[in-house]
């Protein structure tokens, strides 16, 4: 009977390799497993093992989120800010083009414009990106030259 | 019986282990829902959710997205009806506020960009209109991306892609075109005739001037001639009154006579003149010769006179009557 199992996981290894999704990976896994209880105990009940099935994947799958993936450092890889357009802008200094009065303001970046917070400047102030929210640039002033 | 339980065991496992894992591409983001509550967003990579709890909510594209802005009629300020379209760029900031902020953020955006694009068209000229695209294009985006801030979405780029009048209104600005070149063409045209009539009438100007310059040089010239020949003759006057003065008058007498017959001969002599007409006083010239006798006279007297002894000259030739 375990050798059913024993091809079950290899089916779903091979299957996760052709279709990578984090997903049958796991149940192979569980599925492996199986075989080797089965090899030990060759006559359990068709329930129990589905449930002990069951656990394993669980099992198996906690057991990455909680060893396997913390050891995976996630290296910086420099494409962390892809698809974020508002952090691609931190560090980089900019001019008002609108006052920052009560906070509030505008800045110009490339041909458009940002809203920024940030202390009270007068126009053509050139300001610092430390931050984003949302839409809005968070500034600071610096002193030019 | 065993088998079949056995059987949706493992189903429900796999289940729940596919709602467990979640996978998030690159270019997305998910907003997590605890309840039915929003609580967090999913980066892109890998994530475990715990089922039945969390949920999936909204999966946000936040990636710079195109919109095109469907063509419209616009009636401008000067009541030109004109058709415009556009195009618009945004990017999704905040996954959150896009989802929650506004039910249809494409039709929201859409909505909103039509709109302004009619208030600001509406308040401009349709000349205007034309050739001040970028004007128009900067006005949109600023109180565009003020707009769509609140739903976290960043509006990078309004374009008017086309702006069309009429066909009638597209005519007219042609041949509005045209009759202002027509205009330069013929002023241009009378302008050169001016130059050429001025340039002309300089030259006449100047040329008569210079011919009666010439003419009064001339005049003088002439004038200063005859007074010059008029001053050789009183002096050959003079000069011959001076000799007669000092001389005889008979001498002057000789002169006359000597011309008198000189002219006679050239005139007999001309070969043409068969008959020889005499106009003068035919005893003018005998007259003359009378003169001569006198002159011959005058001379023999006084010869007498110094010398009595002198002889008798030969008789004059009778007079021919």
């Amino acid at each position: 009977m375990h050798y059913i199992w024993w091809i079950v996981a290899l089916l779903l290894i091979g299957g996760e390799v052709i279709m990578p999704g984090y997903f049958m990976l796991w149940i192979g896994i569980a599925a492996a497993a199986m075989g080797i209880v089965l090899f030990a105990v060759p006559d359990l009940g068709p329930l129990f093992q589905a449930v002990l099935f069951a656990a394993f994947t669980f099992v198996s799958c906690f057991a990455y989120w909680k060893f396997v993936r913390p050891r995976l450092a996630r290296v910086p890889s420099g494409n962390e800010r892809l698809n974020r357009r508002g952090e691609q802008l931190i560090g980089q200094r900019f001019t008002l083009c609108d006052a920052i009065i009560n906070g509030r303001g505008k800045a110009k970046v490339g041909d458009g414009m940002w809203l920024v917070n940030g202390p009270d400047l007068p126009v053509g102030a050139t300001v610092e990106v430390t931050g984003i929210d949302g839409t809005t640039l968070r500034v600071k002033a610096v002193e030019v030259g | 019986m065993g088998s079949i339980v056995a059987l949706v065991v493992i189903v429900v496992a796999v289940v729940v282990l596919a709602k467990l894992i979640r996978i998030v591409p690159q270019g997305y983001e998910w907003t997590v829902e605890m309840f039915g509550k929003y609580t967090g967003t999913l980066t892109p990579g890998l994530h475990f959710l715990i089922p039945f709890v969390y949920n999936i909510g909204r999966k946000m594209n936040m990636m710079e997205q195109v919109l095109d802005v469907p063509s419209q009629d616009v009636i401008t300020k000067d009541n030109a009806v004109v058709r415009v379209d556009g195009v618009v760029f945004y990017q999704v900031l905040d996954a959150a506020k896009a989802a929650y902020e506004v039910a249809n953020l494409e039709t929201a955006a859409l909505a909103l960009i039509m709109t302004n694009i009619r208030t600001v068209l509406g308040s401009m000229d349709l000349d205007e209109s034309l050739s001040q695209r970028d004007a128009i294009n900067a006005k949109l985006l600023t109180v565009i991306d003020e707009a769509t801030h609140p739903w976290g979405v960043k509006v990078t780029r309004i374009e008017i892609k086309d702006i069309s009048p009429p066909r009638d209104l597209v005519d007219a600005m042609a041949r509005q075109m045209k009759a202002e070149r027509e205009k330069r063409a013929n002023i241009l045209d009378a302008e050169g005739f001016r130059q050429a009539a001025i340039l002309k009438a300089d030259g006449e100007k100047q040329s008569a001037i210079l011919e009666a310059e010439g003419k009064k040089e001339a005049a003088f010239r002439e004038a200063e001639a005859r007074e010059r020949l008029a001053e050789a003759e009183a002096k050959a006057t003079t000069m011959v009154s001076d000799a007669i003065a000092g001389g005889d008058v008979n001498a002057l007498n000789y002169f006359v006579a000597t011309k008198y017959v000189e002219a006679l001969v050239e005139m007999a002599k001309s070969p043409n003149q068969k008959t020889l007409l005499l106009p003068m006083e035919s005893t003018g010239i005998l007259g003359s010769l009378a003169g001569i006798a006198e002159l011959a006279k005058d001379s023999l007297g006084s010869q007498r006179s110094q010398a009595q002894v002198a002889p008798q000259p030969p008789r004059t030739p009778p007079q021919v009557r």
